[in-house]
């Protein structure tokens, strides 16, 4: 009984919820590097409550356009209490058909730890992957200078 | 069925904040609610985000809790469900806790995640003070929320709001501390003067920290006093009430450069700084938030121990060190390189440090203890887990040292520390 009841609220919600803000839980770093595999790719963390995150945000859609080839997937590192939150601000951009995840459980150093052992929370973080999912990681805002650097191709520091 | 019902209640939540956007949605969760779990636990929940939730999600239990002992050495802890505070006693250090009592009669959005939670003090007579943030409509704003218990935890005053400023803006990350005098101080993150820089077209970085005092036992507060001005954004502060009537704030401060250490302001009982300095080096330079605030104590010698997390350049990780005005004395990293948002207490001759550490499958909480005032150290693992944990917090009662490590496979555990 409880079973069946805990199912079809599932389904409910699942029908009630609009699904364009997708889970993003322990396995989703890999699956999203196999689909994409040979192709390049930017996962981008972020939070309603980051400043700097914000400031980031119209950034996304430009980068996109700019290189028609690269998928950026954008991941809020929010709590599933903050879904609403989320949704609204992702609507107030123009983000194209950039990827919406939120973190799909309370267990955030399990997802964290599944995306890059080294990442300590702080957001915003950024990862480039080149075709051939090379990778280059940045806390904190990525400029102009540093985007044309993954993007063409130049090693840079980490962090 | 009790941890049954706990999880049915927790999904019931978490569930019921999703479905309450919608009419058709909240009266069928509600009947399902009802229908699978006797309504217990998730119907009034439901009911109350029903009314609130105005595209604002109230959210779900959550792990955020506080605890405090009080001078009887009861011990009491504070945490959400769902659009309420509710307030448990413990007379056995969290062995087993009492029903709870709802602090906001009324349902208002609750902030508990990460560095954001409700708190709770104990005064001097037995009273005990609450606190919270209370997100407002607009993203990225809340207001600060105040509710004491005048008869020992039965029922708790309206909350008020502690700030004059009513602006829809951010007034987060509360911290609440309880003077030798009685006093009752609530600090915050404000953005006024970051709005005000905005409106004037002059840069501004970071937020303010501003403080509220209360010499009445929590029944009013004076304020609104800045304490300084380029805090960082969501970082939790640390507040050590000073015998003069004044206090101490610790926090995570934006420096020339955009160099995110700390700061350590005095403060004296009218809320004026008297005197703010940098305290910590470690020239970690990044336009981000680290979502990660320090912790501060003080012995009775007046030596001032302090932790706090830094990515500066060789620094990464949790430090320890103690704050004096010639810079930090005795620096070390305390724990590995995942180490995370330790608190730091002292009890007589002791020092103790907890923070959490993660390696892919568990989550463990350790701890450093020093009978030397901070030069030698012994580190311990006290507890492990395998499913979501909170922060650690210590808790002192006389010379006792306790943690509270909220996980979801033990809720509201208290750890003892040897």
């Amino acid at each position: 009984m409880r079973v069946a009841c805990l199912g079809l609220w599932l389904f409910l919600v699942n029908a009630a919820g609009a699904a364009e803000l997708l889970p993003f839980d322990v396995g989703s770093p890999a699956r999203i590097r196999d689909e994409l595999r040979g192709r390049p790719y930017v996962l981008a963390f972020w939070s309603v409550y980051c400043a700097p995150c914000r400031e980031e945000m119209p950034q996304w859609k430009r980068l996109r356009d700019a290189h028609p080839g690269l998928t950026v997937v954008l991941v809020a590192a929010d709590d599933t209490a903050q879904r609403d939150d989320v949704r609204a601000f992702l609507a107030s951009h123009d983000l194209g058909d950039v990827r919406t995840y939120l973190f799909d459980n309370a267990f955030s150093e399990r997802i964290r730890f599944a995306v890059d052992t080294k990442w300590r929370g702080e957001l915003p973080r950024t990862y480039y992957f080149d075709q051939d999912h090379r990778v280059q990681s940045r806390s904190g805002k990525v400029s102009e200078s540093l985007w044309a650097s993954w993007l063409s191709g130049i090693p840079t520091p980490g962090r | 069925m009790i941890p049954f019902v706990a999880v049915i209640g927790v999904i019931a939540v978490s569930i019921g904040a999703v479905m309450a956007r919608n009419p058709v949605g909240q009266t069928a969760f509600a009947l399902l609610s009802f229908l699978c779990a006797g309504g217990i636990l998730a119907l009034p929940v439901l009911a109350a985000d029903g009314v609130t939730h105005q595209g604002h999600a109230t959210g779900g239990r959550g792990l955020a809790a506080s605890a405090v002992f009080d001078t009887e050495g009861t011990l009491w802890i504070v945490h959400k469900e769902g659009a309420h505070a509710l307030v448990r006693a413990s007379h056995d250090q969290g062995r087993t806790w009492t029903a709870p009592t709802v602090v906001n009669a009324q349902p208002e959005t609750i902030a508990a995640e990460g560095e954001a939670r409700p708190k709770i003090a104990a005064g001097l007579n037995g009273e005990l003070y609450v606190s919270w943030t209370r997100p407002l409509s607009k993203p990225y704003t809340g207001e600060i929320r105040f509710a004491r218990s005048v008869d020992g935890g039965r029922t708790f005053s309206a909350p008020l709001t502690v700030h004059t400023d009513r602006q829809e803006i951010t007034h987060r990350f509360d911290a609440l501390a309880v003077g030798a005098g009685g006093q009752v101080y609530l600090a915050w993150i404000d953005k006024r003067d970051q709005e005000q820089a905005r409106r004037d077209g002059v840069a501004y970085a970071g937020a303010a920290l501003y403080l509220a005092i209360s010499d009445d036992a929590g029944a009013h507060f004076r304020g609104d006093y800045k304490i300084a001005d380029q805090s960082c954004e969501c970082c939790r502060i640390a507040l050590v009430p000073q015998p003069d009537g004044g206090l101490l704030a610790f926090w995570r401060h934006v420096f020339d450069g955009g160099i995110r250490d700390h700061a350590l302001a005095r403060v004296d009982g009218d809320g004026a700084t008297v005197s703010m300095q940098r305290a910590t080096f470690d020239e970690w330079r990044i336009d981000a938030c680290p979502h990660h605030g320090p912790s501060l104590a003080q012995d009775a010698a007046g030596a001032l121990h302090a932790v706090w997390f830094t990515q500066g350049p060789g620094r990464e990780g949790v430090h320890y060190a103690q704050l004096t005005t010639d810079g930090p004395r005795l620096q070390r990293q305390v724990g590995g390189e995942t180490a995370a948002h330790a608190d730091v207490v002292v009890a007589g001759e002791r020092v103790v440090v907890v923070w959490t550490e993660f390696d892919g499958h568990s989550g463990r909480l350790m701890s450093l203890t020093s009978t030397d005032g901070g030069r030698q150290w012994r580190e311990r693992e006290l507890a492990a887990t395998e499913g979501p944990y909170d922060q650690p917090r210590l808790l002192r009662n006389a010379n006792e040292i306790y943690v509270l490590w909220n996980r979801a496979d033990q809720p509201l555990s208290i750890v003892p520390t040897p």
